[in-house]
């Protein structure tokens, strides 16, 4: 453009060289100034749009991160009517290797795995105990943070409906209800969430009486990823209450110093 | 009414604190004298008779602390249990519950709601199955 508009100038120029050439100063200086304005223009545009695409990379991956490993240090601390409890130790869990990784430190040195169907218990590098259970990977709290399922607790998609919202105050609840088939066996389930994190879940029997609180508290964002850092669960039964606080420290998301510790293959412990 | 039933809703998302921590107080103190030592298990305090577990019956056979007498396995419904392991899951929790009579009662029924699926399912699927083949 810039050069096409130039030789345009010159082939309409009649006069001699000298003429030619201060023609050509004169009208090429008004003639650049106006280029240069439409290019000032363009770079200004293209400024705005890149600023508006640079914009909208940085919302979306900042919303679209990938938070696909996570690992802390956690304690329970745990009291019923016969007995108490108190284990802490460290946790491991990569989303795609779907293996949640207790290091248990207290009451024993001991590593709890959870893989597929197999609960796996490991002591001085080697298998001691396999049991089988229920896969419940995909409904621990663990894939539900990394997945952005924490605030409906996984609810979301389950055989549970949404029965109801309302807001209060700070807390927006949700009701939701089992199907009309389950409800001989479950009651419905009433979530709470504040500032978007889930705080408190109430758990009804068929009876509609409640049989357990759980309530998430103490968040901490690492690297835009918010995680409770203590969670209380009350338990009613038989008119007496039982008492469980897990608290969580030191979390740290996608790391990448310990490879190994997430990772577990049972032939390596035999 | 519904001002009453929205009240009533928020206040369930309630708990008491201090009652909490004071019920805990004792594992908060051998929590903190554990973080002090590390590496030190419950075989150690108890081989030392250590005053801070003397008179908690603390339970060293924690299944990795996913749960506490009373509850059901690992925190996941006994119905489930049932309905998915079948008599095995009734076992799993009939043991991990020291017996728990309701917890079982739930995993057998779990069973029988899983076992009568199992068959409809079959039912169905040789119906299905034989209707095609017969077209």
């Amino acid at each position: 453009m810039w050069f096409s508009g130039y030789s345009m100038h010159l082939s309409g120029d009649p006069g001699g060289i000298f003429n030619k050439r201060d023609y050509f100063y004169q009208n090429a200086s008004i003639n650049q100034w106006k280029h240069f304005f439409t290019l000032f223009c363009f770079i200004i545009q293209m400024k705005k749009f890149f600023f508006v695409a640079l914009l909208i990379a940085t919302i979306s991956s900042a919303y679209c991160q990938n938070f696909y490993r996570i690992s802390g240090e956690f304690s329970i601390k745990g009291k019923s009517e016969n007995s108490a409890q108190l284990v802490m130790g460290k946790f491991y869990y990569d989303k795609n290797e779907k293996k949640i990784i207790h290091a248990n430190s207290f009451p024993e040195k001991a590593t709890w795995v959870t893989s597929d169907t197999n609960l796996y218990k490991v002591v001085d590098n080697k298998i001691v105990s396999r049991q089988t259970i229920p896969n419940f990977t995909l409904f621990s709290m663990y894939h539900m943070v990394l997945n952005n399922q924490l605030d409906n607790f996984g609810l979301d998609g389950s055989m549970f409906t949404l029965e109801n919202v309302e807001s209060e105050d700070d807390q927006v609840i949700t009701t939701w209800v089992p199907p009309k088939s389950m409800r001989k066996f479950y009651g419905k389930i009433m979530i709470s969430t504040k500032d978007n994190n889930l705080f408190g879940i109430v758990f009804f029997g068929s009876d509609d009486v409640i049989i357990k609180k759980q309530f998430f508290e103490d968040y901490s964002l690492t690297n835009g990823l918010a995680f409770p850092g203590k969670i209380t669960e009350i338990t009613y039964k038989d008119g007496k209450e039982a008492y469980q606080v897990t608290t969580y420290r030191n979390i740290r998301v996608n790391d990448r110093n310990e490879e190994s510790l997430y990772h577990f293959n049972p032939s390596d412990y035999q | 009414m519904s001002l009453f039933a929205r009240a009533s809703n928020a206040d369930l998302f309630t708990y008491n604190t201090d009652q909490v921590n004071q019920e805990l107080i004792q594992l908060q103190s051998l929590e903190d004298y554990v973080s002090a030592n590390p590496g030190i298990t419950l075989t150690n305090l108890q081989a030392e008779n250590n005053a801070l577990v003397a008179n908690l019956n603390i339970n060293g056979n924690t299944l990795g602390g996913f749960g506490l007498s009373g509850e059901p396995p690992l925190g996941i419904p006994s119905f489930v249990w049932g309905c998915v392991l079948s008599w095995v899951g009734i076992l799993v929790v009939y043991f991990m519950t020291d017996e728990d009579k309701e917890e079982t009662k739930k995993a057998a029924i779990g069973c029988i709601v899983g076992g009568a699926a199992y068959v409809v399912f079959w039912i169905l699927y040789a119906l299905v199955w034989g209707s095609w083949w017969y077209f």
